[in-house]
């Protein structure tokens, strides 16, 4: 089942296409990474999700139905963030939760619970304008996961952490959809840190949807082999007979591209029976980064 | 039973705010102004004219200047709330429908001003016994008038409660309404004394209180209800189908 489904959805603002035909769905308990540089579309996409924005064209549905037929009633399952953390400053911790503990219909002690998961509950009678900024992220997140809910929108909910605070908020993200059966959009800059968490990726580019897929296809199997040796001319002749694409680098390293997993072995094989010895050989597959810089080089090309 | 959660969340919202000091300093200063004037005149306003001029002073002021501009600063305050803290977006993404969310603002504002209202009397009458205490007399015996009058001033002031309400929803810049609330103030003393007192809605509660005459009253705080609760269907509807951009 598809907990978000956009049926080539645009949005204009007067004359302004911000969005145009933007098609994807979002499976349920995946976590889904949405990329975009900044102006791409990315705050827009989530706004049209949350019923903040009325789409010019096109349909949006959550869990199957209308967005207009589930929301607001449906935020009762939906956790989100969006843009930088919104926080009542002259209010605590436990009166600023308590808004979505009462409108939830949850017990109070949903909001002791999901303190503790965040580690603010030493803060949670501090007011709010005395946190830092990553209190205040945590204390955001905090939020969105009340009630546990069966979708959670979050638009870089990275922001502000510190590296512990990034690594916990990773593991908690990626382990939701298995533990608690719960659905993650998550947009970010941070490519690293959705790479590690995501299993499905968009990339939105200038309003478009322009590369969807899960994150292993759109990696792909191959990539680079670089090897460490004195005798590169020779590596560069065997390799190159044997239909390896090669070329070396600045530090006189052989670099085999387009090389898959199983290759690698053939390539050290081929060395080895030619007698070129090489001291050091690494695999790099294709990063996240590298496949959005492409993906966004091409659009912008064309 | 969702609009009594929503009526305690915006309740909550209230605490520590800049909102709620201003209920209790507008009419503290308004009081407190008479008062040090009283004092500086040592007395002899309050023993020639009695405690009513002393009353009369506090309300002239309170409703020809002050309550329109409180009126102005109140909804303008609460709805900065949302505006400061991208409350906006946090309360769209919770399961209550917009409407509501404006229909409970501008009431919260319409409570803050009538509780103003009845600590400005309190203040008033503490202020009038703070002075027989220190020694001062009045021949002619203490009456406050306008007292009873609260509810249909509360009627006379919903119109520009939601006009103020709907200013300070749409434009996030303080600066607005409270320069529509100062404007309006201002004609509002010329026009009150016309026959085109009507026409105003920030004329209504000086109908009621100051410029009571005939029927003008009744007729000030009914029509300003009836209106003001017009204007804040028409207003709740069409927000209600808005997008949040900000």
């Amino acid at each position: 089942m598809n907990v978000i489904e956009f049926n080539q959805v645009s949005k204009s603002f007067q004359y302004h296409k911000v969005l145009s035909d933007v098609t994807f769905s979002v499976a349920q308990n995946s976590v889904f990474g949405f990329l975009g540089n900044n102006g791409a579309g990315k705050s827009t996409v989530i706004k049209l999700m949350l019923g903040m924005l009325n789409p010019s064209h096109g349909e949006i549905r959550l869990f199957n139905q209308p967005v207009k037929q589930v929301l607001p009633a449906g935020f009762v399952n939906i956790g989100c963030i969006v843009d930088t953390p919104v926080l009542y400053e002259n209010l605590t911790a436990s009166e600023f939760l308590s808004f979505s503990q009462r409108l939830k219909n949850l017990p109070r002690k949903e909001i002791e619970r999901v303190l503790e998961v965040v580690d603010l509950s030493a803060y949670k009678k501090q007011s709010i304008s005395g946190y830092s900024l990553g209190m205040k992220q945590r204390l955001a997140i905090a939020n969105t996961l009340l009630g546990s809910p069966k979708l959670l929108i979050l638009d870089e909910p990275t922001n502000g952490l510190d590296p512990q605070g990034m690594q916990d908020m990773r593991e908690l993200l990626k382990y939701l959809p298995e533990r608690a059966g719960c659905t993650v959009f998550v947009s970010s800059h941070l490519l690293s840190e959705i790479e590690r968490i995501a299993s499905h990726i968009a990339v939105i580019h200038g309003g478009e949807i322009v590369k969807q897929d899960s994150l292993d296809n759109l990696k792909g199997t191959s990539g680079e082999l670089r090897i460490s040796c004195l005798a590169l001319s020779k590596a560069n002749v065997v390799l190159s007979n044997a239909n390896f694409h090669c070329s070396s680098d600045q530090d006189g390293d052989l670099l085999v591209s387009k090389v898959t997993r199983e290759e690698c072995a053939q390539v050290h094989h081929l060395l080895s029976k030619n007698k070129v010895d090489f001291w050091q050989s690494s695999f790099c597959q294709q990063s996240l980064e590298n496949v959005f810089m492409k993906v966004s080089h091409q659009k912008a090309a064309s | 039973m969702m609009a009594t959660k929503l009526l305690l969340i915006e309740l909550t919202k209230l605490k520590r705010s800049q909102a709620l000091l201003m209920t209790f300093l507008c009419p503290l200063s308004i009081v407190g102004l008479q008062f040090l004037m009283v004092l500086e005149r040592g007395g002899r306003v309050v023993a020639e004219k009695g405690w009513i001029s002393y009353w009369y002073g506090v309300t002239n002021l309170w409703y020809m200047l002050m309550l329109p501009l409180f009126v102005a600063l109140i909804t303008t305050l609460i709805n900065a709330t949302e505006h400061r803290s991208n409350g906006w977006r946090f309360m769209a993404t919770m399961p209550v429908k917009r409407w509501q969310l404006f229909v409970v603002k501008a009431f919260i504002s319409w409570l803050c001003i009538g509780f103003a209202v009845a600590l400005m009397y309190l203040f008033a009458s503490a202020s009038i016994l703070c002075l027989i205490l220190i020694g001062y007399e009045a021949t002619t015996p203490f009456s406050a008038p306008f007292v009873f009058d609260l509810p249909k001033v509360m009627l006379s002031i919903v119109p520009i409660v939601v006009i103020g309400h709907i200013v300070s929803w749409l434009f996030s810049s303080i600066v607005l309404p409270l320069v529509i609330g100062i404007t309006m103030t201002v004609i509002a003393v010329t026009v009150a004394n016309s026959t085109y007192w009507l026409y105003d809605p920030w004329t209504y509660h000086l109908a009621v209180t100051l410029f009571s005459y005939d029927d003008s009253s009744n007729l000030a705080s009914i029509w300003g209800g009836v209106f003001g609760l017009t204007l804040l269907s028409v207003g709740a509807t069409i927000l209600n189908k808005r997008d949040i951009v900000d």
